[in-house]
């Protein structure tokens, strides 16, 4: 006769297989950082939208340097960090600060010169991951 | 034929217009997935999820294991009477009880002002940060950890005793209301479809960030309040009809303080004691506890990439287009229109689920050994195990939201209106975004979501062991329940884990 014990450790063992190899297809990518203390990073905006990645990735403390060139006037919006920039096809506008805390924030577009334009639209988000 | 072809062909481009029309909307709309204001929450590193995926697997077997000693006397718990002591004598008077009421009293006529007059923007506004951030997710923790304290704050319930005071006193002989008898087989339904109102305008509702309209909002649900109290008497109302009652009160069941009337006590007591019922509970409570769980968790999934296709999946198939369409101008957009029609989707789903999951029990153990319970009645008597989990998902999803956002506070305290008064000094206070670690969030909320599964399969045990007839057929019937459990937990966590997207 099995005790319960038996019986319960057959059934875990039996969760912990289909758990177990459930695990290794659901999980999710692990990011890389760069973990210089500084970091450059240019973005080129083309009819409204980045070129390329539209995560930045950086590790918190880092000293960020990010150059911005585009092909239309608008106004930009850093979420959380707060900072907000002019950027135009004339000049490249650069911004810098410190990663100082971590979290995934959006960068908008506040739809320069669009008055009808009522939505902020994201353009790109700047991770920042723990040290 | 040519002119029938011709209206089809027609017809065709105008759906794909609208197609394309939608899809464009989807892509570029980038609104937030909760009620208002951004998360700036990482997801949870592969690492963490794994090993709290792990811990509970192991937990649930150190349960279970502890369970199948088979001793199947539970003890009353220990308590300790706040009343007995000075301080709280002192909480508990009648004075703080009333400047509590005055204040919420106050913050509520507060909201639905500003709301109305002031600034319309969400940050420069009092009413979304207070309605959404402190009461709506602050107020969950106080009830989970601490106590009910919605009970003493309730504005509705603090006007409605003012009004029948006052009258009481101009008019002796006179009652307030109709005063109707309750009918019992109403139970907490009006309750139930007032949430699912209330998840809708949280999770959905685009204009749910307009001060304006979270004012309108605020007015409608309080007229609403007022007429279940006028019609069916205070007592009744706040029991069965008023959410936020049900709903702290349901969340205060964990926590450590209980308030007994009739005995004058004020206790302390062990954590989650209160989740252990006597006996099954109503089906419309059942069905309330279910949506507290799968609201939350449907917010979470709101923000995976996952969402985002099935929400394309949603917009191209032909079976749910016209769906979509007809509801866009109900919802207010397509996303909030499709988001609708998941939601929906998404809720009952959970509710078969869970009952699938008490058949399950059910069958697993025979009749004799589970004292003649049906299956209905073993779903009743099993879901307050499942408070601890809606609890800990608050704790994951919300805790961050609430250290930042919550920061709001400081500045709008001065300038509730966006009117540039600085009533405190404190207008100009900058929201410090480095409160919380990234690293310090992901631990508490793998910690919260496997500890808040480890106590939900605690209490189901202690549950089965009171009711069946023998330890056995108790220990056999929690089976079921563990697999739906520890699957949960790792839904939870893999919704932690996913990259953040903004569909909706």
């Amino acid at each position: 006769m099995t005790t319960p014990f038996v019986e319960t450790a057959r059934i875990f063992a039996f969760v912990i297989a289909i758990f177990g190899s459930g695990l290794s297809l659901a999980a999710p990518q692990q990011t890389e950082n760069a973990t210089n203390a500084e970091a450059k990073i240019e973005v080129r905006i083309e009819n409204r939208k980045v070129v390329g990645d539209h995560v930045i990735r950086l590790t918190q403390g880092q000293l960020v340097e990010m150059v911005w060139t585009t092909d239309a006037a608008e106004e930009l919006h850093i979420h959380g960090y707060d900072i907000r920039f002019e950027i135009s096809p004339d000049a490249p506008a650069e911004v810098s600060f410190t990663a100082h805390a971590t979290g995934r924030f959006a960068v908008t577009s506040h739809g320069f010169g669009d008055p009808h334009r009522h939505g902020h639209e994201t353009l790109v988000y700047i991770e920042v991951y723990p040290k | 034929m040519a002119p029938g072809r011709c209206v089809g062909r027609r017809l065709m481009r105008l759906a794909a217009r609208v197609l394309l029309a939608l899809v464009a909307c989807l892509l570029s709309v980038s609104a937030l997935a909760h009620g208002f204001a951004e998360r700036y929450d990482l997801p949870v590193p592969l690492h963490l999820y794994v090993a709290g995926s792990a811990a509970a697997v192991a937990l649930s077997f150190v349960v279970v294991a502890y369970f199948v000693r088979g001793d199947r006397t539970v003890p009353r718990y220990p308590t300790f009477n706040l009343l007995g002591t000075a301080a709280g004598r002192v909480l508990a008077s009648r004075v703080v009880g009333f400047v509590l009421q005055f204040f919420a009293l106050f913050i509520l006529v507060l909201v639905v002002v500003a709301g109305l007059v002031g600034e319309a923007d969400p940050f420069k506004n009092i009413a979304p940060t207070t309605v959404w951030v402190i009461w709506w997710v602050g107020l969950a923790y106080v009830s989970g950890l601490l106590g009910d304290l919605w009970v003493l704050l309730n504005p509705w319930r603090a006007a409605f005793d003012a009004a029948e005071w006052l009258l009481k006193r101009l008019q002796p002989d006179m009652r307030l209301g109709l005063n109707m008898d309750y009918p019992e087989r109403l139970g907490s339904w009006p309750a139930v479809v007032l949430f699912v109102w209330f998840i809708w305008a949280e999770l959905i509702w685009p204009a749910s960030d307009s001060p304006a309209k979270l004012s309108q909002m605020v007015i409608t649900y309080s007229v609403v309040t007022w007429i279940g109290m006028l019609v069916f008497g205070i007592r009744n109302w706040l029991r069965h009809g008023e959410v936020f009652t049900v709903l702290f009160g349901l969340l205060a069941r964990f926590a450590p303080t209980e308030y007994i009337a009739e005995r004058r006590e004020w206790n302390l007591r062990p954590w989650a004691v209160g989740l252990l019922p006597d006996k099954p509970m109503t089906l419309s409570l059942t069905v309330f506890v279910l949506l507290m769980l799968s609201s939350v968790t449907f917010d979470g999934l709101l923000a995976t990439p996952l969402w985002g296709e099935i929400a394309q999946w949603m917009l191209l198939s032909d079976l749910v287009r016209p769906l979509v369409l007809s509801l866009q101008n109900i919802a207010g957009d397509a996303i909030a229109a499709i988001s609708t029609i998941a939601l929906i989707v998404f809720l009952l789903t959970f509710q078969l689920l869970y009952l699938a999951f008490c058949g399950l029990m059910y069958f697993s153990t025979p009749a004799r050994a589970r004292v003649d319970l049906s299956i209905g009645e073993l779903a009743r008597l099993f879901v307050l195990s499942l408070i601890p989990i809606a609890l800990a998902y608050h704790l994951a999803h919300y805790l961050s939201f609430l250290l930042i956002v919550g920061q709001y506070m400081i500045p709008l305290v001065s300038d509730p209106f966006g009117f540039g008064w600085d009533l405190f000094g404190t207008r100009l206070y900058m929201v410090n975004i480095g409160i919380v670690d990234a690293r310090f969030v992901w631990i508490t909320s793998v910690i919260a979501i496997v500890t808040g599964h480890i106590v939900a399969v605690w209490l189901a045990h202690v549950v089965a062991l009171r009711r069946f007839r023998d330890s056995r057929a108790a220990l056999r019937s929690q089976i079921p329940m563990l697999f739906l459990m520890v699957a949960y937990t790792m839904l939870s966590l893999w919704i932690l884990a996913q990259p953040v997207v903004e569909t909706t």
